[in-house]
């Protein structure tokens, strides 16, 4: 059946096809994903009421149950809720990237340098990436921001502190398996310094499974931003964040439950969508997997 | 610092001269070289079992050994020049250019993540060449050691052990090196491909003058490829001489013992 696919020109259905069925995680969670891109990127069009995931409250309109108007209902404040869903795609995606990216260029280059020089170095980085890493994330972020001023800036700050070393650790491990090889060693010899080694080198061969990691982060970071924001530590009103939004509506669950359940639906989603494409690229990825299928 | 003319060199100018060479981790000699030679269009081995000091000695001679944290004092002269207690920046300008090394798994040479032409280039680049130039002695090298220049374009896992190897070296020529440090370089190889790599050293030193440091501890290799052969125990240099006086009339007792070693394949008659 799929051999009548391949034999004629593959067209762009059969190839997603093909997709679905080799790699179901991946697709999914790509799908999902773009789900998430597409209501990050296009909340302005999309929203019923783009103002309310602003300073907007309408008073009269307050926590009506989801309608043709209010597709999603309203909350406390009158707005309209699948609007401010909408809009906090975009705040945590751009709180996760963020977040991520700090990570990365903070912990990547010191875990490299560990991992490739070794000795003194490695100790004493190493020994300070193990003091962060004593400390759950989440606390850790939640300390960093009860010192700072509860924003989604201070938030942002407080989860790349908490995050940078686990990417220096993984880090550190790809590149000193790549500096006990012989490729290092003919590098040297053929006088490359080791400016030159680390960066076309080293990070080369430690790029894949730092991928993998921050595809899996995404979502652990948007749980834990949400987390901090439901514990009034993130995101203030009237940010369309969705923990807030949990947060914000706890108090109405029993009586109008639209308003915890559609920022929290989101906040499954992301979490899902991100989990989902990090275990599928690992799957891609894996060069165990490749050497079997090539 | 001191360029002592060597004596016993006569006829021939030396490319190498080893003086004195101290290599200690600590306070624990490792290698204690006293003389050691490589001349013009010579091929040495270096011989000895797991842990006698050759890898390491071959390191000094690259400048690396410092690297693994060894110090080294003595002098080794190329062509004169000292390079012992230079700067890391003037030895990275040796490296490649004037001393190439060649080890002993050729794949994991290269990095598995590009083409190996793109590290040959790079490496040519690295020296001083242009994006054209560079392609063109790529492809020159390639075909001075019987290659496809085709090769270039694949990735390190490819390539068999062979021709990892001959891009190596390849690689080495085409930076203009008239000095190969080769640590193992067979070892990893099936024989046939073995004695492909050795026919092209040979060619190298009878046809460019290259000289070539040839560490193994595969004695067979070393008397057929080698001019002379040195043999190393403990980091000292038990015997030296050409190889057909040490290697089937050694005159040290540690030379015997290493040739005893041997396992050599006998057939009883009427067994197949």
């Amino acid at each position: 059946m799929s051999r009548a696919h391949a034999e004629s020109q593959p067209s762009s259905s059969a190839v997603a096809v093909a997709w679905w069925r080799d790699n179901p995680l991946l697709a999914m969670g790509s799908t999902l994903g773009l789900v998430l891109l597409l209501m990050a990127l296009g909340a302005p069009l999309l929203s019923p009421a783009p103002s309310d995931a602003d300073t907007t409250v309408h008073l009269e309109d307050t926590l009506q149950p989801p309608s043709w108007s209010h597709p999603f209902g309203t909350d406390q404040l009158g707005r309209d809720l699948l609007t401010r869903v909408l809009y906090g795609a975009r705040v945590s995606l751009s709180i996760a990237a963020l977040v991520l990216t700090l990570a990365c260029l903070v912990g990547v280059p010191l875990g490299i340098a560990a991992g490739y020089f070794g000795g003194r170095v490695d100790d004493l980085i190493m020994r300070l990436v193990d003091v962060f890493l004593a400390f759950p994330p989440l606390l850790l972020a939640l300390a960093l921001v009860a010192v700072l001023t509860p924003s989604i800036a201070s938030a942002t700050i407080a989860l790349a502190v908490a995050w940078w070393p686990w990417y220096a650790r993984l880090a550190r491990g790809q590149a000193s398996s790549v500096a006990g090889r012989q490729l290092v060693e003919s590098c040297r010899a053929l006088g490359l310094s080791d400016t030159r080694i680390v960066f076309r080198h080293v990070l080369p061969n430690a790029v894949t499974p730092i991928v993998v990691q921050v595809s899996l982060d995404l979502g652990g970071v948007i749980l834990v931003s949400a987390a901090m924001s439901f514990l009034g530590l993130g995101a203030q009103d009237p940010v369309p964040e969705w923990g807030l939004m949990v947060s914000q509506g706890r108090s109405y669950f029993t009586t109008h439950w639209w308003v915890v359940t559609f920022p929290g639906a989101a906040i499954l989603l992301a979490a899902m969508a991100f989990n989902l494409i990090g275990d599928g690229l690992r799957e891609v990825l894996d060069p165990k997997r490749m050497a079997v299928s090539s | 610092m001191s360029a002592a003319a060597s004596p016993g060199s006569a006829g021939m100018d030396a490319r190498l001269q080893i003086r004195d060479l101290v290599i200690r981790f600590g306070d624990h000699r490792v290698v204690e070289l006293e003389t050691l030679d490589l001349f013009e269009g010579e091929i040495l081995g270096l011989a000895g079992e797991s842990g006698a000091g050759k890898s390491l000695t071959a390191y000094a001679v690259l400048g690396l050994a410092t690297k693994l944290g060894a110090q080294v004092s003595g002098s080794i002269l190329l062509e004169g020049e000292q390079l012992v207690g230079r700067s890391e920046a003037w030895l990275r300008g040796i490296r490649g250019r004037r001393i190439a090394m060649v080890f002993q798994n050729p794949v994991a040479a290269f990095n598995p993540v590009f083409r190996v032409g793109d590290v040959v280039r790079r490496a040519l680049r690295l020296h001083g060449l242009s994006r054209a130039a560079s392609h063109r002695r790529a492809a020159e090298a390639m075909r001075g050691v019987l290659l496809d220049p085709e090769l270039l374009h694949r990735y390190p896992h490819q390539l068999s052990g062979g021709q990892a190897q001959r891009v190596a070296i390849a690689l080495a020529l085409a930076l203009g090196t008239r000095l190969l440090v080769a640590d193992e370089p067979t070892s990893s190889l099936d024989v046939t491909v073995q004695a492909e790599i050795l026919q092209l050293l040979r060619q190298l030193r009878d046809e460019r003058s290259v000289s070539v440091l040839f560490i193994s501890h595969d004695l067979s290799v070393l008397a057929e490829l080698c001019d002379r052969v040195a043999v190393m125990r403990g980091g000292k240099l038990v015997e030296v001489g050409p190889t057909g006086w040490t290697l089937s009339d050694p005159r040290e007792p540690y030379t015997r013992e290493l040739l005893d070693a041997v396992p050599t394949l006998t057939v009883e008659e009427g067994a197949l």
